[in-house]
């Protein structure tokens, strides 16, 4: 049964046609019983992300599969058919368990490496699961994509680097500090970032946060916000050296930390490091406060660049990570193979056994005067039949799909045996059909 | 039975360089497991040639200081789950009890039996000083690499790979402590054996009294600085550093 996924993405589609095809998380189960309705899809599910919207699917032909999902979202959504034509990828089995693992493991996301992804994708298959949507082929097809995720997370180090501004900074602050339990953080100007950066810290751990501002009423109000402490933007000398974190982020149009006060600060101190950020433009410290030993200062110039040394570096994992996606893959795949060979054997037995046993209880009826024995070898000799003739045929394809099977071969061997290709649900894998 | 476990310490020292040069992301077990293994088959054959009475010779020195070695660096990795030491440790171990294993009768008899409870005790804890002060050298090369990283603004992947500054510096700190302890215990025991044994608490030779006076009074200055004026960060850094010199040599003039 093919595996449909058709959608559109950041790479190629604009906001635009992204924002008209979303679905809203809250109305998903609504979306999927309307997708329902349309003939054609098996099994269903829908990812939805500001990046992205994504139909997987697994239906009895392609073609027909396509289709309902295209009308579906055209007319729920109403986008024009020409739209979808345009933006649209359609992918089908291969192509689309690669995409899924792909985007399960963040390598198909704007900022790649990035982790929310794996959790939206968890919750759409949630919400389709529960909702009677997904049945067996998406169970394992997305049971595996969570497992390459873990595995590309784990194996490389995709999302360890920060990639924004503020938690780059909170990053080098655990480089210095370890942990941020007991530090001080000290705010000189009340700009956005600065708060953003003060909330990271906070969100650590860090025990105190000092807010100095030019207007005592907004450095009050964002402390208040932050759980911290205004102080007095005049006179912060003993703030200063109680500081292990300083974000300095005032709109002086000239320096506010000069190195003399840094060199007083650290003097009181006592060689306990200091880390200054300094995110205003014009920068807030003079630039030789970073001579002084145990100060480290990164200007925004410093923490942009340590930003795309790192998404530079999750480019380089990501690359390990598309290597084990396709190891992963190729393994799904064996499986898969092995498990619909095994299916259409333990098929194909059935169906013979069926054979057999009319066929012998036909012949049996024609000659009533047998006795237990001669009805017992002639069950045995028909039996015998089966087996042998069956024989070959099994061990060779098992050795083909060990190597080359495609889906081809085993439709192939479906039609041979008079089996309707794609269709074969009966019965469970027996225990000598193992390929 | 000897060469397994250098072949174990050799199987972490290869996991735990991978980790620290090569930017690996091999789990913590992989380098801890085998040294592990490694320590417990060593205790074992140290507990059985100990009861038989084979271990004599310079062999058994540098194989104890290779078991007190792994003994350090897996307690100070029980404390702050950091591998970056291990980076450090692992391959001083794996040469120590390799170089051992290698040397001729290092398990039979040796002519040159160390004699008495007190002389013993005296070696073993120079050992485990020795050996705590290239730790502590060791930590204190990864701290101003790391403060390098920082202080460069550019930091490249090794800020990743060696741990924070404050543990660092925090392992510096304790370890200096336990080394410093040993020092001037060994020190004491040395110098009770030379009262006995020669009726003098100092032998005269300069040669070999002065690095070990050196050495005590340097990580003794240290401490005293760390705790009276807490000296910190860099300047202890490379304090501990220049100390272990006066190691070498100490360890250089009495091996």
């Amino acid at each position: 049964m093919p595996i449909i996924l058709a959608g559109v993405s950041h790479h190629r589609t604009p906001l635009e046609v992204r924002e008209r095809l979303f679905f809203a998380p809250d109305a998903m189960p609504e979306w999927l019983d309307r997708l329902g309705r349309y003939n054609g899809l098996e099994e269903r599910l829908i990812l939805s992300t500001c990046n992205r919207v994504e139909v997987y699917s697994s239906a009895e032909s392609f073609e027909a599969g396509v289709d309902a999902i295209r009308s579906f979202l055209s007319e729920a959504r109403e986008v024009a058919a020409e739209t979808l034509r345009r933006h649209l990828y359609v992918l089908r089995d291969e192509e689309a368990m690669r995409h899924l693992f792909l985007v399960a493991s963040s390598l198909d996301s704007m900022v790649v490496g990035e982790p929310q992804i794996l959790g939206q994708v968890k919750e759409a298959y949630r919400l389709a699961q529960e909702n009677g949507h997904a049945g067996k082929n998406l169970a394992s097809l997305f049971a595996r994509a969570f497992q390459v995720a873990k595995k590309v997370r784990e194996r490389t180090a995709i999302g360890e680097a920060p990639v924004s501004v503020s938690s780059a900074a909170v990053d080098l602050a655990k480089k210095i500090f370890g942990g941020m339990e007991g530090r001080t953080v000290l705010l000189l100007g009340a700009g956005e970032m600065a708060e953003l950066a003060a909330r990271h810290l906070a969100a650590q751990g860090a025990s105190a946060i000092l807010v100095a501002n030019r207007t005592l009423a907004r450095a009050q109000e964002l402390a208040q916000a932050l759980g911290g402490r205004a102080v007095d933007y005049q006179n912060i000398t003993a703030e200063l050296a109680a500081a292990d974190i300083v974000i300095a982020s005032t709109g002086a149009p000239h320096i506010v930390l000069d190195r003399g006060r840094v060199a007083s600060a650290l003097e009181l101190r006592r060689d306990r490091p200091m880390f200054l950020i300094d995110i205003a433009v014009p920068r807030d410290v003079d630039p030789g406060v970073n001579e002084l030993e145990n100060v480290y200062l990164y200007d925004i110039d410093d923490l942009q660049s340590v930003v795309s040394a790192n998404l530079k570096g999750r480019e380089k994992e990501a690359e390990q990570g598309r290597l084990i996606v396709e190891e992963e893959l190729r393994s799904f795949l064996r499986r898969r193979k092995a498990e619909e060979l095994s299916r259409t054997f333990a098929a194909i037995r059935v169906q013979a056994e069926a054979f057999r046993e009319r066929e012998l209880t036909k012949t049996l009826n024609r000659l009533p005067g047998l006795d237990e024995k001669e009805r017992q070898a002639l069950e045995a000799m028909t039996r015998a039949i089966v087996n042998k003739l069956l024989h070959h045929p099994f061990a060779h394809l098992r050795e083909m799909a060990a190597e080359q099977a495609d889906e081809k071969t085993i439709e192939f061997v479906q039609r041979l045996f008079g089996l309707e290709p794609g269709a074969i649900e009966l019965p469970p894998p027996g225990p000598d059909d193992k390929a | 039975m000897i060469a397994v476990f250098v072949i174990l310490y050799l199987v972490s020292m290869i996991a735990h360089l991978y980790n620290l040069l090569a930017e690996g992301k091999l789990p913590a077990w992989v380098g801890i497991g085998p040294l592990v293994a490694g320590f417990v088959l060593q205790t074992v054959m140290f507990g059985y040639s100990g009861l038989t009475g084979q271990s004599r010779g310079l062999g058994v020195w540098l194989s104890a200081a290779a078991w007190i070695l792994a003994l350090l660096y897996l307690v100070a990795y029980a404390r702050y789950r950091e591998m970056a030491l291990g980076g450090f440790a692992l391959p001083a171990i794996f040469v120590l009890a390799g170089y051992s294993a290698a040397l001729p009768g290092a398990w039979g008899s040796g002519s040159q039996a160390m004699q008495g409870f007190l002389l013993k005790s005296h070696a073993f804890l120079a050992l485990l000083s020795a050996a705590s002060f290239f730790l502590l050298f060791a930590a204190a090369l990864m701290y101003v690499a790391q403060a390098h990283q920082l202080k460069s603004r550019r930091p490249g992947a090794w800020l990743r790979r060696l741990p924070s500054l404050d543990v660092l510096d925090d392992l510096n700190h304790k370890i200096l402590y336990f080394g410093f302890a040993f020092l001037t215990a060994s020190l004491l025991l040395g110098s009770m054996w030379a009262q006995s044994e020669h009726g003098a608490f100092w032998s005269l030779d300069p040669l070999k009294t002065l690095p070990l006076i050196l050495t005590w009074l340097g990580y003794g200055l240290l401490l005293v600085c760390r705790l009276t004026r807490s000296w910190k960060g860099m300047r202890s850094a490379f304090f501990s550093m220049g100390a272990f010199v006066a190691v070498l040599f100490a360890l250089a003039v009495h091996l």
